[in-house]
């Protein structure tokens, strides 16, 4: 029967799914490398995020940081930008990890403009790789967790 | 005494008078509203076989693919629109989440576009007996209006091709497949039929104001684009592709 060949794929796809790491699934956190052939010093990364609410409790703000997760590297730091447009409120603000490869996120910043989408971009200061981890959070007024949802529309 | 009874089973799901009243595969929920997270099903009613075949094959599989909106196909009030869909939803971007599941089917995998955002899922392994439904569920993240537009609805034609054979293209019959996808697209998994009725819908509804220059506001579809289909349809695994094949 040709549905066999989905029953031997199961015990290795257990496996993998155990061991396979994702950057978009990972809980409010997204980690990648940019620029991996260390040609570009204008590359970025671009994302929306969807605040809603948590149960009946509706988002106030979202909160993020960024941390450079790569070998220290004088003169190569990475910054994350986070802005809203629409609804009267178009605000933006930037936070940079100060020292790279010290496994410290930079200061977290935060845009309050209550439930709907908000941006990330997150991009370097020169040529050269840098892998890094960004923490990104929609909170309440009273800081409690809300909905969050991330996707990329921009990775090079 | 289970393997018995399993042995059985499988022998009479491929003898089973299935009921008339054959369903198409479809959303448990099609309409959802704007900013909320809804919890869906795709739900599998029947196995494959022909138009009023009282015989069907279980389905062993279900491949599910969303528009993708970068270069999907769009109506306003019926009429073509080129503009982006960005126009009138400002978040359409891994919008579906898989949920985890072996209710039905043992193995399940999401689909990606070059960015890791997900674009559909499928899921597989177990023939599903054909005098049950089957549900496959999933997650859609809250969907958000472009403020300042006019649509007070978005309706997305979702394409999904039930597996109860692994075939080649060249395989495909109405015994080995259910092909609930478009029908004029031009793509190896059409539907055959004169009506486009084969995709689930889902609608998301506008609940914010509309602004006062849109009247009544605009009614938005959404269908995927044939590149799109023969792209993100194939089920890959692992870098292989496993169906069709």
């Amino acid at each position: 029967m040709k549905y066999k060949l989905f029953d031997k794929m199961a015990q290795s796809t257990l496996l993998i799914a155990a061991l396979t790491f994702s950057g978009l699934s990972n809980a409010h956190e997204a980690d990648a490398t940019m620029d991996p052939t260390g040609t570009s010093a204008s590359f970025t990364g671009f994302a929306v995020v969807t605040c809603t609410n948590e149960g009946n409790l509706p988002t106030s703000y979202l909160e993020a940081s960024v941390k450079d997760t790569d070998v220290p590297q004088d003169n190569l730091l990475i910054n994350l930008q986070v802005f809203h447009l629409g609804s009267g409120i178009n605000r933006a603000v930037n936070t940079t990890d100060p020292v790279s490869g010290d496994d410290q996120f930079s200061p977290t910043v935060k845009v309050e403009a209550g439930n709907g989408t908000y941006y990330l971009i997150v991009n370097k200061t020169g040529v050269g790789p840098r892998s890094f981890s960004v923490s990104y959070h929609c909170k309440a007024a009273d800081g409690t967790h809300t909905a969050t949802d991330i996707g990329v529309y921009q990775f090079d | 005494m289970y393997k018995q009874l399993a042995t059985f089973t499988l022998t009479a799901v491929s003898l089973v008078f299935a009921s008339a009243a054959f369903s198409h595969t479809r959303l448990e929920t099609p309409s959802i509203t704007d900013g909320v997270r809804v919890t869906n099903n795709v739900v599998i009613g029947h196995g494959c076989g022909a138009e009023g075949s009282t015989v069907r094959n279980p389905v062993i599989g279900t491949s599910v693919v969303f528009p993708d909106g970068v270069d999907s196909t769009i109506t306003v009030d019926g009429q073509p629109y080129t503009g982006n869909l960005s126009d009138f939803i400002d978040n359409w971007v891994n919008i579906p989440k898989q949920n985890y599941s072996r209710a039905v089917f043992d193995l399940q995998d999401v689909k990606t576009d070059s960015q890791g955002n997900v674009i559909g899922f499928w899921a597989g392994g177990n023939p599903l007996p054909t005098s049950m439904n089957g549900y496959v569920p999933f997650r859609i993240n809250a969907v958000t209006f472009t403020e300042g537009s006019c649509a007070s609805s978005v309706e997305f034609f979702i394409s999904i091709v039930d597996i109860c054979e692994i075939t080649p293209i060249s395989g495909f019959s109405e015994s080995t497949v259910g092909l609930w996808t478009h029908n004029s697209l031009g793509t190896p998994y059409d539907r055959q039929g004169t009506e486009d009725d084969g995709p689930a819908s889902l609608t998301v509804t506008r609940t914010s104001t509309l602004p006062a220059s849109c009247g009544a506001g605009q009614v938005v579809k959404v269908k995927p684009s044939a590149a799109q289909i023969n792209r993100d349809m194939p089920i890959i695994y692992n870098g292989q592709q496993v169906w069709p094949q």
